[in-house]
């Protein structure tokens, strides 16, 4: 009994293992837009501010945005956006031609770090939650995590407007 | 030519090419302690080879223990500096000294398995094939511990590998849960026929891994995908830095006034 229960665990890391690289090579050869559709679509984080998407920072109290971001639902959105800005930043220094204009590493530090500050505050919003419901310490981690998120938002959409006209309607619908 | 000593043949040949298509990668300077881990093994697999077919058995057991010990230290510097390698894209958010702190938390975790595995150890073993078995077992779960913590750690906080590093980590974590699976195995067994079968097929797991590996290091790193200075300055923007001296982007059309982001 002992011997098969000390297998299964074996095999249940070996399939992790599988499961993890197939996700692993898979991150490493998507294209750039299959990551911009990666974007949840689903849920939009307009509500979040007057003027969402076009200007950064948040002018609400933390009930007020926690009730905007309609709890873990939001959270989790932004959770999973923010790998994919991650997965954005990965891309481009992977991709960098020799002899073209390099981008500097520090701008993808600060990328990579936004995000993870993002995925982090709201690991932290969603483990409180699930212990203890929507109390103050939720609500401040799920506000500077919306926060970033607008901030970041807010200059793809200026970006996209000067540069790539076509497709900001998409993204626009996205987030 | 017996099934072992061919096993062993191959597995040398194997090492000799993974060796030097490492060095033909630049690999040293990436990964240094895995291209000294290949060389040792190679290096170790000949005299082992040597020095049974020349000398006695008991010459030979004495070899076998010392090499065990080496190839652990070498194991636990490879898993270090592959924990180091993934944590490249946070670096500049760690503190300093980092590096440190990963090697002293892998000893601790390698600490934490040693009474563990104590329990696996089977009693009608020799003193000294004990504590080989148990240093053998020791690694294997520390290998799968270590293994399990980077690739959730990675998932979480979402860290990409690079293919190199991911191509090393797929065949020492693939021979490292064979590994940990036949210790298993082996620590309800009595010693004989089919306990020398197991070790058998983790020899052979072993060939595979470094067929992977030739295959893997002997392609070349996938093509670029197209990047455009527009894809760069998306990614400018998000991550909210100075446009002005972050870099140089000459072909870029000029940036038109707006007003200005907080």
């Amino acid at each position: 009994m002992f011997l098969l229960l000390q297998i299964a665990i074996v095999g249940a890391l070996l399939l992790y293992f599988g499961k993890w690289r197939k996700s692993m090579r898979r991150r490493s050869i998507q294209s750039w837009d299959s990551l911009l559709c990666q974007l949840r679509s689903d849920w939009s984080a307009r509500d979040l501010g007057e003027q969402f998407l076009w200007k950064e920072g948040l002018n609400a109290t933390t009930d007020d945005i926690w009730q905007r971001l309609d709890g873990p639902r939001g959270l989790w959105a932004m959770f999973q956006n923010a790998r994919v800005m991650l997965e954005m930043a990965d891309y481009a220094s992977r991709n960098q031609f020799p002899g073209t204009p390099q981008i500097d590493p520090m701008v993808l530090e600060t990328l990579r770090s936004d995000a993870m500050q993002i995925r982090l505050c709201v690991l932290m919003a969603l483990g409180q939650y699930a212990l203890s419901q929507a109390t103050e310490g939720v609500k401040v981690n799920a506000f500077r995590a919306a926060n970033m998120y607008t901030g970041m938002a807010a200059r793809m959409t200026a970006l996209l407007q000067d540069h790539a006209a076509v497709i900001l309607p998409d993204f626009v619908a996205a987030m | 030519m017996t099934f072992d000593s061919g096993i062993l043949s191959a597995g040398v040949v194997g090492e000799a090419v993974v060796f030097t298509l490492l060095l033909r990668r630049r690999g040293w300077s990436t990964l240094p302690f895995f291209c000294l881990y290949i060389l040792y093994s190679l290096a170790s697999d000949v005299t082992g080879y040597i020095v049974l077919a020349k000398h006695s058995e008991l010459l030979y057991g004495r070899y076998y223990f010392t090499q065990i010990i080496l190839d652990s230290i070498l194991q636990f510097a490879v898993l270090g500096e592959l924990a180091w390698s993934v944590l490249r894209p946070v670096r500049s958010s760690l503190p300093r000294g980092f590096r440190i702190v990963v090697y002293v938390l892998i000893a601790l975790a390698g600490a934490a398995m040693w009474p563990l595995a104590t329990l696996t150890v089977p009693p009608a073993l020799t003193r000294l094939s004990s504590i080989l078995f148990h240093l053998q077992e020791t690694f294997s779960i520390l290998r799968v511990v270590c293994f399990l913590i980077m690739a959730s750690l990675s998932q979480l906080l979402s860290i990409g590998w690079r293919d190199r590093e991911l191509q090393v980590a797929t065949g020492l974590g693939f021979y490292s849960i064979a590994s940990l699976l036949v210790t298993v195995l082996h620590s309800h067994q009595a010693m004989g026929t089919q306990y020398h079968w197991l070790d058998q097929a983790l020899s052979v797991s072993y060939l595979g891994t470094m067929t992977y590996w030739v295959f893997s290091f002997a392609t070349k790193e996938q093509e670029r995908k197209e990047f455009s200075p527009q894809m760069q300055q998306l990614l400018v923007l998000m991550s909210g830095g100075a446009r002005t001296g972050r870099m140089a982007l000459g072909d870029l059309p000029p940036e038109p006034k707006r007003k200005r982001i907080k």
